[in-house]
């Protein structure tokens, strides 16, 4: 009985929070009118299923432009910002410059400066800079301003501080010049760090939405939080397309979660170390 | 194979108070071609500074490192023609064995064939063939130093560079890898320069050691060499194990021989008669000023009963008995000093016991300048 009660307590606790979630699942394969019926809640195995809201939902939020807008802006942050993270956080872990310690201050005061503080002159400048108009340029301004992001490079640093110093000695005897020591010895060992930045980065810009709405003006540069957004005030309001879109939007993050999720392990950057 | 040759080479840096520390001052050391060279010594005595600037790995301050008759200051360390191996090891951890052992010779852009066959050679060298496919972290830390001792092997460099690669191993497999070591300087007939703090391996591996103390070379000589003539107090106290005994005191002369009187204000009872045969001239004539007898532990035996001008009274504070052996820890006066005798019969701390002294075995040091006092005749025979 006491080693059942864990297991009892903690299926209740999950089943509380995936309550709404499947709720939302549910849902979305109902026709309209059976959503909001009194008592649909607890007869989730009753009444009719439907694909209709699916189809509604991809017709009229545009969710296959939508889909690949939102890969695209995932997709560049995630790679070009690995890159421009990685190379400045291992300046700031290993190379010596004047200034170094004051200028990793001010990335660690810009973490707590967050995105809607400097929205407006981020604007600004990306429509000075052209980023506003067009698909490509549009596209380019929902990823640029989150390439460097100061949380990933203070995160990174740690990582490579941790790593011992003789791993990159010892590539420099074995030939390595200092792109090599980055490229084939430090970035490798710090794998499960690469992994976790990569998960909250999509996590984060999977679900943006105040960027990007302000500066996919047009429609084909929208993403799919945007598209979602659209759904609840375009008319007629359809919840059961609402929720198709919320689960088809959902999709995509919660695959890539499950994929990338087993490159979170225990670090073994230490294990060619005693 | 090389030579290496270290002129006036020193290390400071800025500490943290902004001092100027000196961590190697003004070194001179030759490594023939082919030799094995420990350097010794206690943390901070800048042995493993000396090896990286040896490696290229810190920069000099001043002085030079020659390899094979260049200069090699300012050559990377890659250009070095040296291989490191590290007390941790430094494996790449996410390659398996082969790619660690390999990531040199690829970054040199050796062709395929030739770096299989390196990599090949080395692992049944070492007995690795087996673990080839393996991430280091299915490697015991025996197999991961094996490794790390691979990876310098198929460079086939100039000179091997050891930084106290066996600190992180347990007691059995450093004696293991110890011989491994020997042996593969042996096969390979390569220079080798190789740091520790643990004189057993130093006395072991060496043909020669190189004994360091806050930056400076104590004394350059072959392990026995170094056991018998102590140039320095502090060799002499370094080298052995249990270390060398001291006893402070003065020679004095009287009726035709030598005696060994011991401080007074040490409490310690000593009045030892010396032969005048044991004795060189030069030390003879340095009778009556101060100085420090050292006795090693194995040239001091148990007596029965005090002989006047032969034995030592002591006190028996601790015996430890090691099997082939046994270590008596004694105290004359406030003076303590160990005996290694034969493990046999019954010692109680606290008994009073009797030792005599092998007179021919004796050392003799400078109070102020720990410098060693000329050897007496037979020391010098017996080189």
């Amino acid at each position: 009985m006491k080693r059942l009660l864990p297991w009892v307590l903690s299926i209740a606790a999950a089943l509380l929070f995936l309550a709404p979630l499947l709720w939302m699942l549910r849902a979305s394969f109902s026709p309209e009118t059976q959503i909001f019926q009194p008592g649909f809640a607890g007869g989730i195995f009753h009444g009719s299923w439907t694909l209709q809201n699916y189809a509604d939902a991809w017709r009229r939020a545009a969710l296959g432009s939508a889909m690949l807008n939102s890969l695209l802006q995932v997709a560049g942050i995630v790679s070009v910002g690995l890159l421009i993270n990685t190379l400045a956080a291992y300046a700031f872990a290993r190379l010596e410059f004047p200034g170094r310690e004051l200028l990793f201050g001010v990335v660690v005061v810009l973490i707590i400066l967050p995105v809607e503080v400097i929205a407006v002159p981020l604007f600004f400048t990306a429509r000075d800079l052209g980023l506003t108009a067009g698909y490509g340029p549009a596209m380019a301004g929902l990823i640029a301003p989150f390439l460097a992001k100061a949380f990933n490079i203070y995160f990174l640093r740690q990582h490579f501080l941790t790593l011992p110093i003789e791993l990159e000695e010892a590539a420099v005897i074995d030939g390595a010049g200092a792109w090599q020591q980055f490229w084939n010895v430090a970035l490798p060992s710090i794998r499960p760090a690469l992994a976790t930045v990569v998960v909250l980065d999509l996590l984060t810009h999977w679900g943006d939405f105040l960027w990007p709405l302000m500066i996919s003006t047009r429609e084909e540069t929208r993403t799919v939080q945007i598209s979602l957004a659209n759904l609840f005030t375009q008319p007629p309001i359809q919840w059961g397309a609402i929720l198709a879109c919320a689960v088809m939007a959902t999709l995509p993050v919660l695959a890539l979660f499950r994929w990338l999720q087993r490159y979170i392990v225990i670090t073994d950057s230490r294990t060619g170390i005693k | 194979m090389a030579q290496v040759v270290i002129e006036n080479l020193t290390k400071s840096y800025s500490g943290k108070t902004g001092a100027n520390v000196v961590a190697v001052n003004r070194i001179n050391l030759t490594v023939n071609d082919r030799e094995f060279m420990v350097l010794v010594g206690p943390s901070g005595c800048g042995k493993s500074t000396t090896l990286r600037m040896i490696a290229g790995l810190e920069e000099i301050t001043a002085g030079t490192v020659s390899i094979d008759g260049r200069v090699v200051n300012d050559v990377l360390p890659k250009d070095r023609d040296i291989a490191m191996v590290f007390q941790n090891y430094a494996l790449y951890p996410h390659m398996s064995v082969y790619e660690n052992m390999a990531f040199g010779l690829k970054l040199r852009k050796l062709p395929k064939a030739e770096i299989d066959q390196r990599v090949r050679e080395a692992a049944a060298m070492l007995g690795l063939e087996e673990l080839l496919d393996r991430k280091p972290k299915a490697l015991s830390g025996g197999q991961r130093q094996r490794v790390a001792v691979g990876r310098a092997i198929v460079r086939k460099p100039k000179v091997f560079l050891f930084d106290e690669p066996l600190s992180n191993l347990d007691a059995k497999s450093r004696v293991s890898t110890r011989t491994e070591i020997s042996k593969l300087h042996e096969r390979l007939g390569a220079t080798m320069i190789y740091v520790t703090h643990d004189q057993v391996e130093a006395m072991t591996m060496g043909d020669r050691i190189c004994v360091m103390k806050d930056g400076q070379i104590m004394q350059v000589d072959e392990p026995l060499a170094l056991y018998n003539r102590p140039a320095n107090l502090f060799v002499a106290g370094f080298i052995g194990s249990p270390a060398m005994n001291f006893f402070h005191g003065s020679l004095r002369a009287q009726n035709g021989e030598f005696r060994f009187d011991s401080d007074k204000s040490t409490g310690a009872k000593i009045d030892l008669v010396l032969p005048r045969s044991t004795l060189s001239s030069n030390l003879q004539s340095d009778s009556g000023k101060p100085m420090v007898m050292g006795i090693r532990p194995e040239n001091l035996h148990l007596e029965k009963a005090a002989v006047a001008g032969k034995t030592i009274e002591a006190k028996l504070e601790l015996a430890e008995p090691m099997g082939a052996e046994t270590y008596l820890h004694l105290q004359t006066g406030s003076t303590p000093f160990t005996a290694r005798v034969a493990p046999t019969g019954r010692h109680e701390p606290g008994q009073t016991v009797y030792v005599s002294v092998d007179s021919d075995r004796l050392h003799f040091f400078d109070p102020t300048t720990g410098e060693a006092l000329r050897q007496s005749p037979i020391h010098r025979t017996n080189r």
